[in-house]
């Protein structure tokens, strides 16, 4: 289906692209559209995933700024712990 | 007291290999087993399967996992069992496992389960022949969940799922995707096997703690959700045992 360039469906489609291109296959990323730009948001796990996400979302948005705030996951070993009963 | 380190949703890839087996030094010394919440891979393929199987063998710890909805994405999910197997991760589908933990016997009983959504707003079997199909899946693996769970036996127990039994540990996530992030059907199984712990994964936007109607503790394990590389649970009710 050709892409509505109505921001609604534009965000739609970029996260469904996002889900499905096997370049990125990212669920649980957030996609806002204002005006001429793309917020990307959440937690990817490398920044060669990063700059793939950006790629895909630039190719359905080819007139748009991609302004990517997603950030990279934490791989900290754990502090505490917790106590359950 | 048995402690039980968990995460979920590590989605490895030949950019990350290695790296998550890093953050896993020392965990012999704070965990007796590691649970694995599914959504070990991103798009599910044999060559990730192998890459998770040399990320977690011989850590010195029994591991146990479920796979996630990624896992399946190739349709390779039994080759990335059988590896997962060989590297001896213990792969829960419908079935449990009973380890001696120093002398403390817990029982994990596990399935990745599916969505489907939560009680008074669930999808049901009805309608469409797909739409009849997607919701026997999660009336199938919830009730894999409940038979496995009944058979156990243990001093501790813990159901382990990709999706989620509730929707607590959902919150974060857009509520209109709830039914694709789990099923009420799971927590009943969970309600029905006296169990002590709850572990899931999948809503990586969700929130860490949350309880099922029958008061069982249930832990969103996904690694975004976590912001470290594992969780940490003690469980105190074997003190009593
Ligand atoms: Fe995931
Ligand atoms: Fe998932």
């Amino acid at each position: 289906m050709e892409t509505n360039r109505e921001p609604h469906y534009l965000s739609a489609r970029v996260r469904e692209r996002l889900t499905e291109d096997e370049r990125t296959a990212e669920q649980g990323l957030q996609v806002v559209v204002r005006g001429d730009v793309i917020y990307l948001r959440g937690t990817v796990a490398s920044e060669e995933r990063r700059r793939r996400i950006e790629e895909v979302a630039a190719e359905i948005c080819p007139d748009h700024e991609i302004r990517d705030e997603t950030t990279l996951i934490d791989l900290h070993r754990p502090e505490g712990e917790e106590r359950l009963p | 007291m048995t402690c039980v380190a968990a995460v979920a949703d590590i989605h490895l890839g030949k950019d990350v290999c290695g790296r998550f087996r890093k953050s896993l030094e020392g965990i012999t010394e704070r965990a007796e087993v590691l649970l694995l919440g599914g959504d070990l891979t991103r798009h599910g393929t044999v060559e990730e399967g192998r890459a998770v199987a040399d990320e977690f063998r011989d850590l010195g710890l029994p591991v146990v996992a479920v796979l996630g909805n990624h896992d399946y994405h190739s349709d390779a999910q039994d080759e990335i069992t059988a590896m997962l197997e060989d590297a001896g991760v213990i792969v829960l589908e419908g079935d449990n496992v009973v380890l001696d933990l120093n002398g403390v016997r817990l029982g994990i009983a596990g399935t990745k389960g599916f969505g489907g959504g939560f009680a008074g707003r669930s999808a049901s079997e009805f309608g469409e022949p797909e739409m009849k199909r997607f919701y026997h899946l999660t009336k199938e693996l919830s009730t894999g969940l409940a038979m496995a769970l009944k058979d156990l036996d243990t001093d501790l127990k813990i159901a382990l799922t990709h999706y989620s039994p509730v929707k607590e540990t959902l919150e974060g996530e857009p509520s209109e995707i709830y039914p694709f992030l789990g099923s009420y059907l799971l927590a009943e199984a969970i309600d029905q096997g006296d169990v002590d712990l709850a572990i899931h994964g999948h809503a990586h936007l969700g929130s860490e703690r949350g309880v099922t109607p029958g008061g069982v503790s249930v832990r969103n394990v996904a690694l975004p959700v976590l912001r470290q590389a594992y969780a940490l649970y003690r469980l105190t009710g074997a003190e009593a045992m």
